[in-house]
């Protein structure tokens, strides 16, 4: 899967959780989720397991904790779908 | 769950002991203050501690209070309601730690020294991980040395006025999956008058306590399990919401 094709799936996966959506339209991988989308922090989790069903991956505490930005969010898919 | 350090140990027990010679006093002017400039009550505040003492006397192992949160005073109802001063001076692990948001506990010197002896663990709701780890540390730590830890388990204040089954947080559930063993005793509090949250109660309002322990289990792991988990225990506080108001009705 391209990285293009990726950022767009994520970019679905998180816009029920997405508070700013202007700034989605925009988004880019250094968007951060919390501080620019408005994301609140407890739906990270929620995001995280719809990385997880949908990519069909397995997706542990530590890689979750590293996603910060849409950049973060696609290295740890294409890590775990490679 | 990141291990508890040394030094974070020390100073849990300190804080317990310093806590404990402060207690009498510290107890007696909170509920003064809720008791008599706040005229707040109880209603049965009797049966509501026969029920605690015989659901703590029939568990063995650790117990996590998880309550619903309308207004600031909820721990000073909770402890108040649980148990009479003396019986918590008697038996000090039964005095819940509860866990405040840093941001708004740690503002002034009174909050800090207030916070300290009402054996509080700060919490940073959304802050960097190593530091919510190391609060959760601290909490299952205490929970593992017999201690009773109070929790709101919705993160917050409800917006709604009802118990948040949408937006509530996760982190009851990585502490009950590091601590499996854990009882969760629900304790659902309201004043008669709370129509919705406020920092404080209204003058004269009088509250209904209700209890019910359970052990949450799942079949989940990692951050599907503290979902599940988390999710057990916001949607027993509902039930006991819902049959709280279809009663009042």
């Amino acid at each position: 899967m391209t990285d293009q094709a990726t950022f767009d799936r994520v970019i679905d996966i998180i816009k029920p959780y997405v508070k700013n959506g202007d700034r989605l339209a925009t988004a880019k991988p250094e968007t951060r989720l919390l501080e620019d989308l408005g994301v609140n922090s407890a739906r990270l989790v929620d995001i995280v397991l719809a990385f997880e069903d949908e990519f069909d991956i397995a997706i542990d505490d530590e890689a979750a904790d590293r996603v910060s930005t849409l950049g973060d969010a696609i290295a740890v898919i294409q890590e775990k779908t490679r | 769950m990141d291990p508890i350090a040394r030094r974070d140990q020390r100073m849990l027990a300190m804080q317990r002991r310093t806590s404990y010679l402060f207690f009498p006093i510290v107890a007696l002017l909170a509920l003064s203050w809720a008791r008599v400039v706040k005229r707040l009550s109880i209603r049965d505040p009797r049966q509501i501690r026969a029920r605690f003492a015989a659901l703590i006397g029939e568990t063995h192992g650790p117990v996590l209070i998880c309550a619903n949160h309308l207004t600031l005073l909820d721990t000073i109802v909770i402890v108040w309601a649980l148990a009479p001063i003396h019986r918590y001076i008697r038996r000090y692990s039964l005095f819940p730690w509860s866990v405040p948001e840093k941001v708004n506990f740690s503002r002034t010197w009174f909050w800090r020294v207030a916070s300290f002896l009402g054996k509080c663990v700060y919490i940073t709701r959304g802050g960097p991980r190593h530091e919510v780890n190391r609060s959760l540390a601290k909490i299952t730590h205490l929970l593992r040395t017999g201690e009773v830890v109070s929790i709101f388990p919705e993160g917050g204040r409800s917006r709604t006025a009802r118990v948040d089954t949408q937006n509530f947080t996760y982190g009851v559930g990585q502490i009950i999956q590091a601590v499996p063993e854990t009882r969760v005793l629900c304790v659902y509090l309201r004043g008669r008058d709370q129509d919705t949250y406020s920092d404080f109660p209204r003058t004269g309002d009088e509250y209904v306590v209700e209890l019910e322990m359970f052990h949450p289990t799942t079949v989940y792991s990692g951050l599907r399990a503290a979902r599940d988990l988390a999710t057990q225990i916001i949607l027993r506080l509902a039930a006991m919401e819902a049959r709280h108001f279809a009663h009042r009705e």
